[in-house]
């Protein structure tokens, strides 16, 4: 049953991700491609898992990567995971084996660049503009994701500057002017986006669901009053409300998701997700920051870099403006069609 | 995340949406549905009888007890043709169909079942819920009504109050203290109570939109037979949470559906009427467009969160607590929406009792305030969450 296997994979997946570094959001300096822990990534299959197995993957679609960028959010653990994920799909598109087979086993590992602005080109032969840079440090191709395709240019191809410093400790961020760069890997294809959005929304329902499990964690065991802060309604009704938002997104996502696997359901279903999800993780993360206290507002405990990465997820792909103007634009429901998992 | 399960999505299940859709498409009324009184419990009774002349009454009772028993999956398919048919709401059948006749099926006598579940299928029996009362709203348990066993009957006396359509039904779901001196939830009993016994007064209260929907019902004295008593004396809690449970779980589908239904209205609505600025369509606002945008999206939240549901239910045999997840979801959206459809009518809003794209929009936004209210209040459903979902501790 298609439940077990993903409860096996997910089992899998917590263990890799506890057993690296890059879970506590520390960032070594140096390329990505050498450090140890994203080979173990790698070589756990991380990077494929979306893919069918003709292209060396494991045949899990956008169900199980939303899966995972779920569990990498919730861990906060750190690494263009996302954009990598991506790349691989737009070197599969554009007929690159080479890059694929690079991506999939670790030798190569690609930031995210989003266009800014009307400068931004993704054109048939250059790229150019500018573009804002999403854990771009220690990469060596960047993914150009634009609503109307996708490119994957050689860092080789590109200098970068100093780094600005970015709201997620975890994280890296840069603003970069492109002159005409000639992609090593290009796609009209809007999959990608669409993926893109899906991954984005997924890590916004982790930082969600793990906003509120340390909430209520801190609501059970935090005593004033004689009694667990949690017993108060003041408190249980904000972790409620926050469960109700966890599951919205939840729900949404994984639901996109399968739809998307499955080439049914409307795409602004899709967008959908993403503000949701954005509102869930947003609102949770500050939601425990407020039941932690104090604590929650140090650096002490977790809370902020809740806060921190959602904000980092919110601008990812595309920000909630973009996404609630993409939900309006098409047209109205379709007819029900019953997706084939819930 | 653990709320994957596969459904696969049979021949036979797009074959029953192809059945469903061309049944409803020539039978539901053409007529209006009248919002009040007899008129009212007319037009919904001859659409329940008319469902059950065309084999759909009952969709999620078993076949045993005369439903069409659907999967739930094929519930959902129903549901979702239902809203796009714009099939009239199910109204003064509610009650019956989703409380009374599950709560029969699953705890009645064979006799009980016998006598009143068909007349509620074929829309013969309007059926309404006595459990609220002036000082017993969210704190159920603390009801007062009082029966006392008088040889073969019961002797009811007390006041309900909140009672959807009491003035228009036939029989009532009444919950009464049968044992004083029990623990309070072990005292109760939920009992069968014809409206037209003598003793009983009813006394319609008018809502916030301005119809007598819910009533004050007195019991003086009611004589009601012991054998109308469902699951046994002093079981009624028991019974009273297995219909409670009912109603949080699938009879929710239809409205989830509706509501995706009014939004995509509300979005035609916005297109089309000039907009605050005087000059513009209202969507070229860019707070409505925002807030039509957020309203869209969380109607396809509701729907994923209404298929987890169904989900859960398969993989565990009922919503569990977890149902009250989109229940405080939908209350929340269902308002949002009515306030925007407020908000595109600009001062329009202050007109009563006009249609626009076939919905009343003032009469909507007034009776939305009812949506986290009903059926447990939302702070009620919150606790719930909170103690049975999260495994926070309990205030008392």
């Amino acid at each position: 049953m298609a439940s077990e296997h993903r409860a096996g994979m997910l089992d899998s997946a917590r263990a890799v991700l506890s057993s690296t570094a890059r879970v506590a959001g520390a960032r070594q300096p140096g390329p990505l491609r050498a450090d140890p822990d994203w080979r173990r990534l790698a070589e756990w299959g991380w990077f494929g898992v979306g893919l069918d197995a003709a292209a060396g993957g494991a045949g899990g679609g956008a169900s199980d990567e939303v899966l995972l960028q779920v569990e990498a959010a919730r861990h906060l653990a750190s690494g263009p995971l996302l954009a990598t994920t991506l790349a691989a799909h737009v070197a599969l598109a554009a007929g690159r084996g080479d890059l694929v087979t690079g991506l999939l086993e670790g030798s190569r590992v690609a930031g995210l660049l989003q266009p800014e602005g009307p400068s931004a080109q993704l054109g048939n032969t250059a790229v150019s503009g500018h573009f804002r840079c999403l854990d771009c440090q220690g990469a060596d191709m960047l993914l150009v994701l634009s609503r109307h395709g996708a490119a994957l240019l050689d860092c080789a191809d590109v200098s970068m500057p100093e780094p600005l410093p970015c709201i997620d400790p975890a994280s890296s961020l840069h603003v970069v002017d492109l002159p005409p760069v000639h992609p090593m890997a290009r796609t009209d294809s809007t999959d990608i986006f669409a993926r893109g959005l899906l991954l984005a929304a997924a890590g916004c329902v982790g930082v969600a669901q793990a906003a509120l499990d340390d909430a209520v964690a801190h609501a059970t065991t935090r005593i004033q009053f004689g009694r667990p802060i949690g017993a108060f309604q003041a408190i249980k009704h904000r972790c409620a409300e926050m469960a109700v938002r966890h599951e919205a997104a939840r729900a949404l996502t994984s639901l996109a998701a399968a739809e998307f696997g499955s080439g049914s359901g409307p795409r602004w279903a899709i967008a959908s997700a993403k503000a949701i999800a954005a509102d869930a993780a947003l609102r949770n993360a500050g939601d425990n920051v407020q039941i932690h206290g104090a604590s929650g507002f140090s650096q002490d405990t977790r809370a902020h870099l809740f806060v921190k990465r959602a904000w980092l997820l919110e601008h990812t792909v595309a920000s909630t403006p973009d996404s609630l103007g993409a939900v309006l634009a098409e047209p109205g429901a379709p007819s029900p069609s019953t997706p084939d998992e819930v | 995340m653990t709320g994957s399960l596969p459904v696969s999505p049979t021949v036979a299940d797009a074959a029953f949406r192809d059945e469903a859709r061309e049944w409803l498409r020539s039978n539901i009324p053409r007529t209006p549905r009248p919002r009040t009184g007899v008129e009212m419990r007319e037009f919904d009774t001859a659409w329940q009888r008319a469902q059950w002349q065309g084999g759909w009454a009952g969709v999620s009772w078993p076949v045993e007890a005369g439903g069409r028993g659907l999967s739930p999956l094929q519930q959902m398919i129903w549901y979702e043709e239902y809203a796009l048919a714009d099939a009239p709401y199910v109204g003064i059948s509610f009650v019956g169909l989703n409380h009374a006749g599950p709560t029969l099926i699953e705890r009645g006598s064979e006799a009980q079942r016998r006598a009143h579940l068909g007349p509620i299928l074929r829309g013969e029996a309007v059926w309404c819920q006595g459990f609220s009362e002036p000082d017993a709203g969210s704190d159920l348990a603390g009801l007062r009504t009082r029966a006392t066993v008088d040889g073969d009957v019961l002797v009811v006396n007390g006041q309900k109050i909140w009672t959807s359509y009491a003035h228009l039904a036939d029989f009532q779901e009444l919950l009464v203290r049968t044992d004083t001196a029990a623990e309070r939830h072990r005292g109760l009993s939920w009992v069968i109570c014809d409206m037209r016994s003598e003793g009983i007064s009813v006394r319609p209260i008018r809502t916030m939109p301005g119809v007598e929907h819910f009533c004050e019902v007195f019991y003086d004295d009611v004589r009601i037979p012991v054998d109308s008593v469902v699951g046994g004396l002093n079981q009624g809690w028991r019974v009273a949470m297995t219909t409670l449970s009912i109603e949080r779980g699938a009879a929710f589908m239809a409205d989830q559906v509706a509501l995706a239904r009014t939004v995509e209205r509300l979005i035609e609505l916005a297109r089309e009427r000039t907009g605050p600025d005087g000059r513009h369509a209202a969507i070229a606002d860019d707070v409505l467009a925002r807030g039509l945008a957020t309203a869209r999206a969380e109607t396809a939240a509701l729907r994923a969160m209404t298929y987890a549901t169904v989900a859960r239910s398969l993989r565990e045999g009922g919503p569990g607590a977890e149902g009250s997840l989109p229940k405080v979801y939908y209350s929340d959206v269902v308002q949002h929406v009515y306030q925007l459809g407020m908000a595109v009518l600009g001062s329009d809003a202050l007109v009563m009792g006009t249609e626009t794209h076939g919905v009343d929009w003032v009469y909507h936004y007034l009776d939305s305030f009812a949506r986290s209210i009903g059926s447990g209040t939302r702070e009620i459903q919150k606790n719930i969450i909170g103690e049975r979902v999260l495994g926070l501790p309990r205030a008392r």
